[in-house]
């Protein structure tokens, strides 16, 4: 790749969940990377396998699913390869965080919320005082614009947009240079919503963090993301520069997808979407997934998963349309 | 419809109540006290046949509720909704079924409506039988040919499945071939695409503007999605805390908003639409209030960046801006008044007392 020193790494990544007799090819040769300081959007459908891709980063994934080959390398090391209780001590919420969409389920109902940062602060870094605690869990609910009154709420107490912010702020309670959000918008209201991802651009700035926004809205991505990737049915589809991905989107999904997406403003034609279903992930196409439902499947599609052709600086497409760029192969 | 004269409207809903009972604590009885949720607060609209009108605001805001009266699965607390020129609200018997079968509603979650029991097929039968329409092997065919119509094609191929075995669109599609199989004369879509995927809302959506084209069908759909309900409605009201905050044609409420809470919505919603200039946004800050026992004055004055004294003291009443597009606000008002002097603004009567939290 072009990108000489990435934070974040994921090479041919795949994921397989294990369901009755069957298999689940939920997530098949991924690949990413992340310039420290960048923020990438994933954006994709259900079933497109982003948030199984969050989850293998962090080694969050259910019983179930299994890393079946590729590599996380973070800063020099391979996750994937780690000890569970080394990636616990040394990196999971120290080094990477994450926000979930459902945050209410993520706090006891019956402790208060400054409680629980506490508790969660002396497990994670042992080390500290209670002063020195108290006075870090402060900073953080300022740095999200908490007020402390919510140290004493009880979770239920909190309004979504208050307990969405109260989930950052644990995200964040040690600082950690590599923040992932999935769908951590999704549930709330216009107006919260748009508050609260202007705030994550400011925290973006103020942690240094690099951020990888997965959302099944291109409207978050747009608004939040540098880069953009597109997964579906656990392919991933395209990488592109943000307003290359929205002004020129190469691969035959992507173009369908921005053309089901209803405008606010300016004409809008008769909405086109994507006719079909995804295909069923236990025995998915041998090819391209989105082969079926393509415009412009041909015979070599089905035949083996493209490759990713580099159309331009910062811009892969898994497509064999983009065969004409053999030079400019990856 | 042809049998209605242009001039009357479909539907004609008059300072429209929904006020819903809180809990009382022993205190509260004690000291006889009672509250109430204002869900929907003197909501006054007409519909037109054919017309689409999106209800849009944020979860709370009594949309869903006001869908609902509509078709009579709630009772108003008081108010008036005349469909077709009769109030439903004392219909009872075979007039009641009556009103059924041309008064359709459709939800956001496909699968919690059909019994998972049934086959698609004896579901969609169901509809036809209950109303009796046509001889059994008519709505056999009947049956047959919606689901062909809606691209559900072979027909064979759904009507001996069930829910589980289809996917959230294509069951989205079937609840709405079975809302239309009885050729409803108002159609009520509650966030009817708000749990799909977006590259198959658009099907759903085209599909719903489709059987409008055929049976001239007026919607009344229901979104928290502005850019949705811009490309599916004709006109737009924007709710908050129960009431009507503006209300007019698309162009005229998303294109050329108003009020200050519908700029808010508009200027915060995301989109991939080119940015707009960062002086345009309006920003509204903390949460909406407690729907329980609201008092006088506007219901965004502790929101919203214009507040003026009087916000705090007397509701704004829906006033008219131009043919047909009103709007709720007290700074709108002033500020019409003043760009048109040659017409003088109405005599200011008192806003009327609101009704207190009695239930």
């Amino acid at each position: 790749m072009t990108t000489p020193n990435p934070l974040l790494h994921v090479q041919d990544l795949s994921v397989v969940y294990r369901a009755g007799e069957g298999a689940i090819h939920a997530v098949q040769d991924v690949t990413l990377s992340l310039e420290p300081g960048r923020s990438l959007g994933l954006v994709g459908e259900s079933g497109s396998g982003k948030s199984t891709v969050a989850a293998a980063i962090l080694r969050l994934l259910p019983e179930n699913a299994r890393i079946t080959s590729g590599s996380i390398v973070f800063d020099g090391t391979d996750l994937a390869e780690l000890s569970d209780r080394n990636l616990d001590r040394l990196w999971r919420w120290r080094q990477l965080a994450i926000v979930f969409q459902r945050s209410l389920s993520a706090l006891s109902p019956v402790h208060r919320v400054g409680h629980q940062l506490d508790d969660v602060l002396k497990l994670r870094e042992p080390g500290l005082t209670e002063a020195q605690r108290q006075e870090r869990i402060v900073g953080i609910l300022r740095a999200v614009r908490l007020p402390d009154r919510v140290l004493r709420a009880y979770p239920f107490e909190l309004s979504g947009g208050m307990m969405q912010r109260t989930m950052i702020a644990l995200a964040l309670l040690c600082t950690p240079p590599f923040l992932i959000l999935d769908e951590a918008t999704t549930a709330l209201d216009v107006i919260t919503q748009a508050e609260i991802l202007r705030e994550m651009e400011r925290l973006r700035a103020e942690f240094e963090l690099t951020t990888l926004v997965i959302s099944h809205d291109v409207g978050v991505i747009n608004a939040i993301a540098d880069s953009v990737a597109v997964m579906y049915a656990g392919q991933l589809m395209e990488v592109a520069p943000k307003e290359r991905f929205f002004s020129a989107p190469a691969h035959p999904y992507s173009k369908a997808l921005i053309a089901s997406v209803p405008r606010l403003r300016g004409q809008s034609g008769r909405l086109t979407g994507i006719p079909g279903t995804l295909p069923e992930l236990h025995n998915p196409p041998p090819g391209c997934r989105f082969a079926p439902r393509c415009p412009h499947a041909m015979p070599r599609c089905s035949a083996a998963p493209p490759p990713l052709y580099q159309i331009a600086p910062r811009h892969t497409v898994r497509c064999v349309l983009y065969d004409q760029h053999p030079e400019q192969r990856p | 419809m042809s049998g209605l004269p242009p001039t009357e409207p479909l539907l004609q809903v008059t300072d429209l109540r929904c006020l819903f009972p809180v809990r009382r604590g022993l205190l509260d009885v004690l000291a006889r006290r009672r509250h109430a949720i204002h869900a929907v607060d003197a909501v006054t609209f007409d519909l037109q046949a054919g017309e689409v009108l999106a209800l849009v605001g944020e979860s709370g805001c009594g949309k869903s509720t006001t869908g609902r009266l509509l078709v009579r699965m709630l009772k108003p607390t008081s108010g008036e909704i005349r469909f077709r020129g009769r109030d439903i609200a004392n219909l009872a018997g075979s007039e009641l079924k009556a009103f059924r079968r041309e008064a359709q509603i459709i939800f956001q979650n496909p699968f919690e409506v059909f019994d998972p029991r049934q086959t698609i097929g004896s579901s969609l039968r169901q509809a036809l039988d209950i109303h009796a329409i046509g001889t059994p092997a008519q709505r056999d065919q009947r049956v047959h040919e919606a689901l062909e119509g809606a691209g559900l094609s072979p027909p064979a191929a759904f009507l001996a499945r069930y829910p589980h075995e289809l996917s959230g669109g294509q069951l989205q599609r079937i609840a709405t071939v079975r809302a239309m199989l009885l050729e409803p004369r108002l159609l009520v879509a509650d966030e009817p695409v708000s749990m799909l995927d977006v590259s198959v809302r658009a099907e759903i959506l085209n599909h719903l503007l489709d059987l409008r084209g055929r049976y001239g069908t007026a919607i009344v759909f229901i979104t928290h999605d502005i850019a949705v309900a811009r490309y599916v409605a004709t006109r737009v009201a924007v709710m908050y805390l129960g009431a009507f905050m503006e209300i007019g044609t698309v162009e005229e409420v998303i294109d050329r908003p108003r009020h200050p809470y519908t700029r808010a919505l508009l200027t915060n919603t995301l989109s991939i639409d080119e940015e707009l200039p960062s002086g345009e946004r309006i920003e509204i800050s903390g949460d909406p209030p407690s729907p329980v026992n609201l008092g006088a004055g506007c219901r965004l004055a502790g929101r919203c960046p214009f507040t003026m004294d009087r916000c705090r003291t007397e509701t704004p009443r829906l006033r008219s801006v131009g043919s047909g597009h009103r709007v709720a606000c007290h700074l709108v008002e002033e500020a019409n008044a003043q760009a048109s002097p040659a017409i003088p603004a109405p005599p200011q009567s008192a806003t009327p007392p609101r009704p207190s939290s009695r239930v």
